[in-house]
């Protein structure tokens, strides 16, 4: 029985950090970290470091993993995130959010643009096979 | 005068001042209108950017679609009256806007003359509570640039459209008061002396009736004047009348060869006491009427007539070169005539005649009762060898009949007295 607070806290753990990033697969990024990926979803970060804009796919503000996603990684509330997303709206500067309703959405939406970036937070079900998932690293 | 404008420009200020006030009056009535015109329509379309707005971000929002509020915020900024947007959020502070001003709810108005939340709200698309706002301004700069244009053009036109009113109104004017204008012409004409100047009868019926009025007072002036005029010539010889009236006063000219006649009526003294005085005058003016005659008949000017005594002489005041046989001549029928006024009454009378000629001093003296007289040595010879003549014979000087001995036979009389001069020869006419 030793073993089922672990296996528990190995849940848990799992599903902390359940959350995958999506890229295209031509997305010549290996890697991101959660400080750069919290960069491009909080309109911080525009361009691909081939200077090439970054197409942001997320989900609407009722989408539990857009919620786990957005208080885990972007450490910040809902509200918060879409203030600054109608305040670059408005600056005209950004490219804003494109916002799906399904996590196949979204990946068929990366597999399809090479400047888009989309999250996951269950693989069960997914072809992740058209796209290139990507680890966060701490 | 106590009216100095002229009728001409009474009646130019009158039709400027009726046209400047309708003008004015015009203008206002359309700037005031197209204030309200402008007004309305700038509120119009605005509001409609407003609404389209508002439905572009509800529908945006609903779906949480940012690219389609993107595209309308964008477009919102591409409106001509876009003056600025901001959103304020439910802490009141603006937290988004473009362009970035520093502005408080409370300072909306000092930015903009139209301001309207577009639409609220929740930051998180759910909660009912806490909502943020959207508020957009639009500038009237291009409203009223739009409206002064129109109204500075719409000036400029009224104003080119007074002047032409205001040539229009002068040529009027002078149109209307032509008519007056040509009468106090005329009239000022006559005062300067041309009483035969006439106006042109034309004008309205009024202005034919005032000008014909004017000719017949100037027609009744000048026959008024042609009569005095007559009287004035028939006192004085036309040359010094003219004289006179151009106003020369006190004319006395010297002449240094005039013949002079004088002429007395013996026995009329006689007859005077026999017959009663109109009768006596009656005799007497029939007597020195023929002798006018004879004046006109020989160009003789008559100078004048004292009591029975009869005063004429010639080659004055204008030249005439047959003046002394002219003046012997009319001596000669002065008698004649009387032979035939004294047949036809009956009465015993006879004229006694002296000439004389030489120098003497023609004129009129005095203010009043103007008669043209002759004054000097010759005249007084002339009356005294008249005085020491023989009745129905006619004496004349030495000088008298030096003039004419060559016309006429005469026969010496002898030498006679005179005052002053001492003896002097005389002749007497025979034929």
């Amino acid at each position: 029985m030793k073993i089922l607070p672990i296996l528990l806290f190995f849940l848990i753990q799992q599903n902390v950090y359940a959350h995958v990033i999506v890229l295209n697969k031509k997305n010549p990024v290996a890697s991101l970290t959660a400080e750069q990926v919290k960069e491009i979803y909080l309109g911080e970060k525009l361009r691909w470091d081939d200077n090439v804009p970054i197409h942001i796919v997320d989900y609407n503000s009722s989408y539990p993993t857009r919620i786990n996603f957005t208080n885990n990684i972007l450490g910040l509330s809902i509200a918060r995130v879409n203030k600054m997303w109608i305040k670059l709206s408005l600056a005209g500067s950004s490219i804003p959010p494109k916002i799906l309703r399904s996590e196949a959405e979204v990946v068929e939406n990366v597999s399809n643009d090479p400047s888009a970036i989309g999250y996951v937070e269950s693989t069960s079900g997914l072809n992740l096979g058209t796209v290139k998932v990507i680890k966060l690293e701490n | 005068m106590k009216n100095k404008i002229s009728i001409v420009h009474q009646i130019f200020i009158v039709f400027i001042l009726l046209t400047a006030s309708l003008l004015a009056g015009s203008y206002f009535y359309f700037a005031n209108n197209q204030k309200e015109t402008f007004e309305f329509q700038f509120n119009q379309k605005n509001r409609s950017v407003l609404e389209t707005v508002k439905v572009g971000l509800e529908i945006g929002l609903q779906n949480e679609n940012f690219e389609a509020i993107q595209k309308v915020f964008s477009w919102v900024k591409q409106q001509p009256d876009f003056e600025w947007i901001g959103i304020k959020d439910s802490s009141g502070t603006f937290f988004a806007q473009y362009p970035e001003i520093d502005v408080k709810e409370k300072d909306l108005k000092k930015y903009t003359d139209i301001n309207m939340p577009v639409v609220s709200y929740s930051e998180d698309f759910q909660a009912a509570a806490e909502k943020d706002t959207v508020y957009i301004t639009f500038s009237t700069k291009n409203y009223k640039e739009k409206k002064n244009k129109l109204i500075s053009d719409v000036l400029i036109s009224f104003l080119f459209l007074f002047v032409v009113v205001a040539l229009v109104s002068l040529l009027i004017s002078f149109a209307l008061s032509r008519p007056i204008v040509r009468l106090q012409d005329a009239m000022d004409n006559v005062a300067k002396g041309d009483l035969g100047f006439r106006a042109e009868l034309t004008g309205t019926k009024e202005i034919v009736s005032l000008t014909n009025s004017f000719h017949f007072m100037m027609d009744e002036i000048q026959s008024e004047r042609k009569r005095s005029e007559n009287l004035l010539l028939n006192i004085l010889p036309k040359v010094i009348a003219e004289r006179l009236k151009k106003g020369e006063s006190n004319i006395s000219d010297a002449y240094s060869d005039v013949n002079i006649l004088f002429a007395d009526l013996v026995g009329f003294t006689e007859l005077s006491s026999k017959l009663d005085a109109h009768k006596l005058v009656e005799v007497l003016n029939h007597i020195f009427t023929e002798f006018d005659n004879l004046c006109e008949k020989y160009n003789i000017e008559k100078i004048k007539t004292i009591g029975d005594s009869y005063m004429a002489a010639s080659n004055l005041p204008t030249p005439d070169s047959n003046g002394a046989v002219n003046l012997v001549m009319m001596a000669k029928d002065m008698i004649v005539a009387l032979a035939k006024i004294e047949e036809e009454y009956k009465y015993n009378l006879q004229v006694r005649i002296g000439i004389n000629s030489g120098r003497a001093v023609a004129g009129v003296i005095g203010k009043s009762k103007f008669i043209y007289d002759l004054w000097g040595d010759s005249v007084n010879l002339a009356s005294r060898l008249e005085s020491h003549g023989i009745p129905g014979r006619i004496q004349v000087s030495e000088e008298m009949y030096q003039h004419v001995k060559d016309h006429f036979q005469f026969e010496e009389r002898g030498m006679i007295k005179v005052k002053g001069k001492g003896e002097l020869r005389t002749y007497l006419l025979i034929s």
